[in-house]
């Protein structure tokens, strides 16, 4: 089993008159990708400050399995951040940008000097080295200030919504980076509204609306407990009477889609045999496909469904 | 990374990130372009204000008077029918003036343009006058002089009392208090801009989460004081190497001796840093508290230090000595200033300098520690600027 490097217990932060995180608990474990998901106002940000000690929590503890400086507090080098609210210094060289961040972070001028020019290299601005960062397309300055959270090659990086901003190819490059990172033997949480991507990196996700937790698992779990449904798409060869397929208690809906095929969606468990033999009676079944729910779906359910819940309960 | 490192890479980047040894070359180039301009036009000036004036002069004899050798007026005595004539000459600028004595009392000058010779030859017929109507009354000039001479009263100092300043030492005393001032508008100017600047580029973050926020004042105070006293060093080479340049032209400016004492040399350098630092923690910390540089009203307080240390300079100059002045070198809001003024321009006890530095001191760690709780709030908030009530709640938080 993963050993823990990061132990948040009931954590709750209040501003003024807003609850943005309410008792919210969760581990990250060591070498994996978490991701922190939800809507905006969720609380994700506000729970990356406390992680970060930029904001502390109301209540609740934050408990890193790191080594702590003489403040008491983990070494700064052991932690990445690129905030959601991101800039840097755009009249500055950018390789004399990145060894300042990494010299803050705990490195020798000597290895932030090495590390800048190694991930310039990495992204593709080597020959720009001492070029200002006002004189980088917005890509880059995004690829500049990603290399800036993680110079130092941290053992627990939080990175706020990185790929905002992005276009799709740098989207990609930014998933290997995150990738090559955590091969690196960095614990990444990464909080994201990219539905696809996270599903491509995460190991295990948060869903948070209103500050608080909806869901919490791996993908695979997530989309287990989630599926109250299952879709099956069924190519005809001819026209269906969708009124006879819903009379099957097994079906919750039926809908033809664009492509001519039925979309039939099922009760969780329930059995294909009576339903398929059915519809084979009145036309000719080409093929049948299982639909495999996403996380973008669930996401929307999930959060439309406890918004809902939550307006009730104020409204009772 | 201890505290104090990552102070001192603050600092280091902050310094360099503003101090441009370019423009310091610069301004050092464009003193001496001034300083040519000015003591070379002079000395040309000079030099043409050396050419021979010729005056012909009408009934010399009503009031005889001689010129030195060195003189650059030369009177030349016409007949009075060629009065007409050299009007004329006067005209044609053939001559530079006609002078007609009218009586011992009275004379009237003719000439082509306003002269700057004017004031000698008044200097002159006054002279001849005074020595025509001392004549009248059958004194000689040795007895007119000895009667009209100042009464020579001599003021004795006491050993342990304090000398009257001379006019050098007050310009001294108000050219190194105005280059305390420069370098305050150093270390406005550049924490106003550095620190809204870092908030409007969103960096604040970041950093925050590497570092504390008071280590991040700390080094930004230290950088740009640093810089700061960077530029004043500046200014005082452009001065010397302005003086230096007055007296290649034959017109040394007075420095007066006192001042290049190495011990005053230090004690102004050490009150010049601690103005510094005390003035721009306080420039730090409400620069914190600003997000729109262009639209927030606490712009116009952070020149609160600069109005406060000019009063100071006022009241020093005026009497160094004075109970105000002396009351002004101990408060550490006007310490640098005022206390700069009374070095320069008198004895002060060792003491009291020792006891300045040390409130001086102390009002910096407190400041700074103040700054530091409102830097460390303000920093990172965006939106509402906080009222002047929040800022001293939070000032309280000590």
């Amino acid at each position: 089993m993963l050993s823990k490097i990061l132990e948040v217990d009931g954590i709750t932060k209040d501003f003024q008159s807003v609850r943005a995180v309410d008792r919210l608990s969760f581990q990250v474990h060591e070498g994996e990708i978490f991701a922190l998901l939800g809507p905006n106002g969720a609380g994700k940000t506000t729970a990356a400050r406390m992680l970060l000690g930029i904001v502390k929590p109301d209540s609740g503890s934050i408990r890193y399995a790191l080594a702590e400086g003489a403040n008491g507090r983990v070494r700064a080098g052991d932690l990445g951040y690129l905030p959601e609210d991101r800039g840097l210094y755009k009249d500055m060289p950018i390789q004399r940008t990145l060894v300042y961040m990494g010299i803050l972070r705990g490195m020798t001028r000597q290895a932030a000097t090495a590390a800048a020019g190694t991930w310039l290299e990495k992204i593709g601005l080597h020959d720009r080295a001492s070029d200002k960062l006002e004189t980088l397309s917005k890509g880059n300055q995004q690829k500049v200030q990603f290399v800036s959270s993680i110079l130092h090659a941290p053992a627990f990086a939080v990175l706020d919504e990185p790929f905002s901003g992005l276009d799709p190819i740098n989207q990609d490059f930014f998933v290997e980076v995150i990738r090559s990172l955590r091969d690196g033997g960095t614990t990444v949480l990464l909080s994201a509204h990219q539905m696809d991507l996270v599903e491509r990196l995460a190991d295990r996700v948060l869903l948070m609306n209103h500050g608080r937790e909806v869901l919490q698992g791996t993908i695979t779990s997530i989309k287990e407990k989630a599926r109250s449904t299952h879709t099956v798409l069924v190519t005809v060869d001819g026209p269906a009477d969708l009124d006879a397929i819903r009379v099957f208690p097994a079906v919750v809906e039926a809908e033809r889609m664009t492509d001519g095929r039925l979309a039939l969606h099922l009760k969780k468990g329930e059995r294909l045999n009576e339903l398929l033999a059915a519809v084979a009676s009145k036309v000719t079944i080409t093929a049948v496909h299982s639909q495999p729910v996403t996380l973008h779906e669930i996401y929307v359910q999930t959060v439309r469904a406890d918004s809902a819940r939550q307006h009730q309960e104020g409204r009772s | 990374m201890s505290r104090s490192r990552t102070v001192f890479e603050i600092a280091l980047w902050e310094f360099r990130r503003w101090f441009k040894l370019k423009d310091q070359i610069l301004a050092l180039a464009v003193t001496c372009g001034i300083g040519l301009l000015v003591w070379g036009g002079k000395a040309w000036l000079d030099r043409s204000d050396r050419e021979p004036v010729a005056i012909a002069i009408v009934h010399a004899d009503l009031l005889p008077f001689t010129v030195p050798a060195d003189s650059r007026l030369v009177f030349r005595s016409v007949p009075p029918d060629s009065e007409q004539v050299m009007r004329e000459a006067v005209g044609q600028q053939v001559i530079d003036g006609l002078l007609v004595i009218k009586s011992v009392d009275q004379a009237e000058l003719t000439v082509f343009r306003p002269p700057s010779w004017s004031e000698e030859v008044e200097r002159r017929l006054t002279q001849a006058r005074t020595e025509t109507k001392v004549r009248a009354l059958n004194l000689t000039p040795d007895n007119v002089a000895d009667t009209f001479r100042p009464f020579d009263l001599r003021v004795a100092y006491d050993a342990k009392g304090s000398r009257p300043a001379g006019v050098a030492e007050k310009i001294a005393a108000g050219i190194i208090i105005g280059l305390m001032i420069i370098g305050l508008f150093v270390g406005f100017a550049y924490q106003f801009v550095t620190i809204t600047g870092e908030k409007q580029l969103r960096v604040t973050e970041q950093i925050i989460s590497a570092v504390s926020p008071q280590e991040w004042i700390d080094g930004k105070i230290l950088g740009l004081s640093a810089l700061a006293m960077a530029s004043t060093v500046t200014y005082v080479v452009s001065s010397l190497l302005f003086i230096g340049i007055s007296g290649a032209f034959g017109d040394m400016l007075e420095i007066p001796a006192g001042i290049t004492d190495p011990l005053l040399v230090a004690e102004l350098a050490l009150f010049g840093l601690g103005g510094y630092l005390m003035w721009n923690t306080f420039f730090a910390g409400l620069a914190a508290t600003i997000n729109d540089p262009n639209t927030s009203a606490k712009g116009s307080l952070m020149l609160l230090p600069i109005v406060v240390t000019v009063i100071a300079a006022i009241a020093v100059v005026k009497d160094a000595g004075s109970t105000v002045s002396l009351a002004l070198s101990f408060f550490p809001a006007t310490a640098p200033a005022a206390m700069a003024g009374r070095l320069v321009l008198g004895d002060v006890p060792s003491w009291h300098v020792l006891a300045s530095l040390l409130l001086l001191a102390g009002a910096i760690w407190l400041m700074r520690t103040a700054a530091g709780k409102v830097f460390q709030l303000g920093i990172l908030m965006y939106g509402k600027e906080p009222s002047m009530k929040e800022l001293w709640r939070w000032m309280r938080r000590l």
